[in-house]
This record gives structure tokens, sequence and C-alpha cells, in this order.
């Protein structure tokens, strides 16, 4: 390999590159495009929950709820309403109400002889406000259990904690503490990631297939230049084109939805790990992408044919993508971490969640090397075959 | 100058190149001159180590096209039928490339550019992106950056074909110059004869990728008796055509 030659040619491409709108279109615009079609799902279903919350929910009660002490006062603090109802079922499918609560005709009967009142919710899972209503009643009902076991205790004698003995406050880990919010970046980094450096596989691609369209590939195949240096050439401004993109574009977004999920700055910022994480996950999927996009470029005979084994590869890739979510069970270790696409992914997660080990780096890095050297050495091959310089009919 | 053997080309099942050979003499101009389809391009493209060959060998100034490509690459320039210019960069940005390519010093390079600017009349398009220029000055672009490293063989595969009357006029005015092309031994296919018989020392015909004819247009026309060399050409494709197939 000559260094001379491959910087050479980095240099051509990254004079066309610069001139040529479409490339910072895919590299700057297509991200920030993928990420705002994916958020709109995600905002909508966070709106419709907080207004679920702060809606009012009318509770149908079924039964003689005044035999019930504290019931009737306990339903009707806001945001629950209390209305009587002679079928709750009905009320709470018809959309008469959020909730319904069913007591047995046995109630008064229970009170009196100190056992267990049978009562029944209703709720709708399917619609938010009924599911979320459920938890408020529940949490209602919960309450007055609580009052009722320590007015009774505190009647005999004995202290609260007989009652109550854990007092239990829930706290939020996602958006109170750092470790919490890498959990949370943890999820979302890897998915932006191949989102941010997708355009490389198609550009890297379009680069060498594109070029024998336009039949200006020739000329850079009668310099008495290596064919491999030429690969890497053109490889090698992709990459770069492709970093400075990400450098530009993922960093403030990274911030972004770090500042979304907590308090954050001193996480993004100071978390040495979250950073690397990044750092490694972009370099291996970028290589990655890279050498895949040269692999499909060097061995189409046109742009078009590239362009559709590329198309055909990226839907695999956001298959990869997609099941992210049902991944969690995956451990970040042993082969797997050495796979395309995956590997990183679940390095990116681990890394940003709870750090790297030196094995892991090696692994996954070991596994990129590998795969990318196999697909340039491949996409060397090819542009030196007869591929690069015959139409497709021959 | 450039040795063809024996050579041999085939892709997918067509036997492009057929036992092809000929010599090109130093310091000449050689017309590759042949129907369309009769393998002119393919030759090219082994000559410019762009095919290998299936059979055969091609030397050119004495390196050879399998062994040496690096160095073959190092003495040869080529102009195809398309000027295959990048067309965002500007002329001079891709001379200068090109000149890095082949190790040319700074200097060397500054003086080489205003020496071809100057011969090739490229004054006006130099430091235009290639994509604005007209399909001849492209061209001419593409002929200086062939010779941007001033080297000692000159391919040049149908550089008239897509050129409009007055621009291939011009063309065929340059490589007519001792001045460009003095000096070089340069191989230019072409289906057109009189273009060849203008400019060409010494023709080779080939058809059905075999050698049909070898030597002086003037030798051509003596050894078929036809009136011209359009017609001595015409003749020896017809006989071509007539004779059965070569026994395997």
């Amino acid at each position: 390999m000559s260094a001379r030659h491959v910087r050479l040619v980095i240099e051509r491409e990254a004079l066309d590159y610069r001139r040529q709108k479409r490339v910072w279109r895919r590299l700057f615009l297509q991200p920030l495009l993928f990420i705002a079609v994916l958020s709109v799902p995600v905002l909508l279903v966070q709106q419709a929950q907080s207004r679920e919350q702060d809606r009012e929910v009318t509770v149908a009660v079924q039964g003689d709820a005044i035999d019930v002490p504290g019931l009737v006062d306990a339903l009707t603090k806001p945001p629950l309403h209390y209305r009587p109802s002679t079928d709750a079922a009905r009320d709470v499918v018809g959309s008469a109400a959020e909730v319904g609560l069913v007591l047995a005709p046995s109630t008064k009967a229970a009170v009196e002889r100190g056992t267990p009142v049978p009562v029944q919710l209703l709720t709708l899972p399917t619609e938010t406000g009924s599911r979320l209503g459920g938890g408020t009643v529940a949490q209602r009902l919960a309450e007055l259990r609580a009052a009722t076991v320590n007015a009774a205790t505190a009647a005999r004698g004995l202290p609260p904690s007989v009652a109550n003995p854990i007092s239990l406050t829930p706290k939020d880990l996602a958006t109170t503490t750092a470790t919490g919010t890498r959990f949370g970046l943890a999820q979302g980094l890897p998915a932006l990631l191949v989102i941010q450096l997708f355009g490389l596989m198609s550009n890297a691609e379009e680069r060498i297939a594109g070029a024998k369209d336009r039949r200006v590939l020739e000329p850079l195949l009668v310099l008495p230049f290596r064919r491999r240096d030429i690969v890497l050439g053109i490889g090698g401004a992709s990459l770069g084109i492709g970093f400075l993109a990400a450098a530009l574009v993922f960093v403030p977004l990274a911030l972004g939805l770090a500042t979304f999920v907590g308090s954050v700055a001193k996480t993004v910022g100071g978390s040495f790990d979250v950073v690397s994480a990044i750092l490694v996950g972009a370099i291996l999927l970028g290589t990655f992408f890279t050498s895949f996009g040269l692999y499909a470029g060097a061995r189409a005979h046109s742009g078009g044919e590239g362009s559709t084994f590329v198309t055909v590869a990226q839907v695999a890739v956001f298959a990869v993508v997609a099941s992210t979510p049902f991944l969690s069970e995956l451990a970040a270790k042993g082969p797997i971490l050495a796979a395309p696409v995956i590997g990183p992914m679940l390095l990116i997660r681990e890394g940003a969640a709870s750090g790297l080990d030196t094995t892991q780096l090696v692994t996954a890095i070991a596994g990129a090397l590998v795969v990318a050297r196999l697909l340039v050495d491949r996409a060397t091959r090819l542009v030196g075959a007869e591929v690069s310089v015959l139409r497709a009919s021959k | 100058m450039i040795e063809v053997d024996g050579l041999v080309r085939v892709l997918g099942d067509a036997r492009v190149l057929d036992g092809l050979s000929f010599v090109a003499p130093q310091g000449s101009i050689t017309g590759f001159l042949g129907p369309n389809g009769a393998g002119k391009t393919t030759t090219m493209r082994v000559l410019s180590t762009l095919l290998r060959p299936t059979e055969g060998t091609v030397r050119i100034e004495g390196h050879d096209v399998v062994k040496e490509p690096l160095e073959v690459r190092r003495v040869i320039g080529l102009v195809t039928e398309e000027p295959s210019l990048l067309d965002r960069l500007t002329v001079r940005e891709q001379l200068v490339f090109n000149a890095k390519a082949y190790d040319l010093a700074t200097n060397t390079t500054a003086e080489r550019i205003e020496l071809l600017v100057d011969l090739l009349g490229l004054h006006d398009g130099i430091d235009k992106r290639a994509g604005a220029l007209s399909k001849g000055n492209r061209q001419k672009a593409a002929l200086a950056r062939a010779l941007v490293h001033d080297p000692p063989v000159l391919l040049l595969d149908e550089p008239t074909a897509n050129l409009d009357i007055v621009a291939q006029a011009g063309m065929q005015e340059l490589l007519q110059r001792p001045d460009v092309v003095g000096g070089k031994t340069v191989f230019l296919s072409t289906h057109v004869l009189d273009e060849a018989e203008r400019l060409c020392q010494r023709v080779v015909g080939i058809v059905g990728g075999r050698t049909v004819a070898e030597g002086t247009p003037a030798e051509i026309v003596e050894r078929t008796g036809a009136a011209t060399f359009r017609d001595a050409f015409l003749a020896l494709v017809a006989e071509t055509a007539m004779a059965p197939p070569p026994s395997p």
C-alpha cells in the first residue's frame, strides 16, 4: 500500500464531495429527518399520557358505596369523580366513565361482620384514560385501606409501624441520577448512531458504481496506483466525510437526548465511558458501512445495480435496529460482539450503560477489522476485474 | 513501441479478440481501424491494463501488461471516447491531480500545465469546472490530462467519435502537430477511414478480433489493388466476412 497514493485519492474525492450537494443532504439532513419521523410517535404518546394524567376520572360505582366508611369521600376527591351506576361495566365500555367499581350486594353485611368487602375494579386497558384512571382509583383505595388500618391500630394503642412497617417513596432514576441517565442513553444511542452513519453505505457505493456510470473510474484505474490504494482512498474520503457529518449532527443530538432524559451535563460531558462508547461504536459502524458500500459499488456494473443491492442491505440493517428493544437480554460478550452492526450496537449500549472492559473492546474491534478487510479485499479484486469497465450486458 | 502477439480475450462466451498480433512502432502514429464490434475498445482496454488478456502477450515500451501493469501505466496516456472528467472539479485541479499521481514536481507540473494550455488552446477552460465545458473542450481537457506527465505512449480510443465536425477538425489538427504528439508512439483507434489515412503513418486493420491488415495506407492500397484506401479497407472487411472461421 502507498500512503501517498491513498492520500491523493482521498484529497480528490474530498474535493468532489465538498461540491456535491446530494452528499450533504444524505449525511446531514437524512439523519435529522429520520430522527424527526421516529420522534413524532413518541412525542404524541407522551403528550397523550400527560393529557390523560391531568384529566378528571369518572368512576361509575355499582352498589351501595355509602355502606363502606370513607369510600364515597375517597372517590370524590379530584381528579376522581363519583358517579352512581346501575351497570358499571356498560358505562366503562360505553365511555360514560373511565373506571368502574362493582360492590357486591353483601357489602353492608361484610362491613358489619368486619370481613373484607368484595369489590371489582373495571378498566378498559386499550383506552389510555381508563388504564391510568384505574391506577389512580387503585391507589386511592390503598390509601383508604391504610387510613382504616391506621385508625384501628391507633384505637388499640399500637404504633403506626404495625400497620405500615415500610415507608415507600418512589424515585425515577432516569431523571434524577447520572447513572440512570446513562442507562436511558444506552437504550437510544446505538440506533441513533446507526441512523447517523447509515448514509456511508450509499455514499461509498455511489463513489464506485456511480463512477462507472459516469466513466470516471477508468482514468483512476490507468494511473500507476495499486487497486487497493484506489479503493482505500475512496473509502477513506467517504468515512472522513461521514464522521465530519456525525460530529456536527450527532454530538448536539446526543446532548439534546441526554438533556431530555435527565440532569445530564455531567453525565455526557464528564463520563469517559459514554464518550468512548460513542467514539468506538461510531468508528466500528462507520468502517463496516463504508467497506460494505465499497464492496457493493465494486460488484455492480452500474449505479442502479449498486443502489438496489445497498437498499436490500439497508433493510436488513433496519431490521437489526428495529429489534434493539428486544435485545436487552442479549449480553455484550463473546463472538456476537464481533458481528457486523449488532456487535457495535451492543458495545455502545454496554459502554454507555456501565463502561467497557478490554476483552469486549478487543473482540469488537477485531471482528470489525476482519469483516472490513474481507470486504475491501473483495472490492479491490472486483475493481480490477472486468465488471469495472464493461456494461452489464456483457 | 507497442508489441501485441497472439492476443486473445474472451468475454463471457464470446472470443472478442482472437489471436490479434501487430506492432506499433516508436515515434509514429498507428491507426487502429475496424468496424463497430471488431474488438478495438477491448484491445485498448487490454493495452491500458483495464482488462487482462486471456492469452497472448502485450508489451508496451518493453513492459508486459500482465507482469508489470504499474510500469505500463507509467508510460501510457489514455484518451477515450468519453472525456471521463469529474464534472465538479476544474480542469486545472484534474491536471494537478494526475501530475501528482505521476510524481511530477510542483514547478514541473505548473510548467507542463501552462504548456498544454497553450498547445491545446485551453485558456478559457482551464479554471472552469469540467461540467461547464463544451464537448470539444472537454475532449481537449482529457487529452491534456493524458499528456500532463509527458508519456512516451499515447492511446487514443476513438477520441473524435462524439464531437461535432468543428471539434473533430480541431482535435485532428492537434494530433498532427509535432509539438503535441511528436516523438510519441500514438495508437489511434478509429472507424473513420479518412481520419486514419490523414493522420497515421501506419494502420492496423481488425475485423472479428483478428488482424486483417498491417502497413502504411499506401501499402494496403497497393496490396489490395483498390483505387483508394477506403475501397481497400472495405475490400479487406468483405473478404474476412466471407472467409471460413479459423479452426480452433
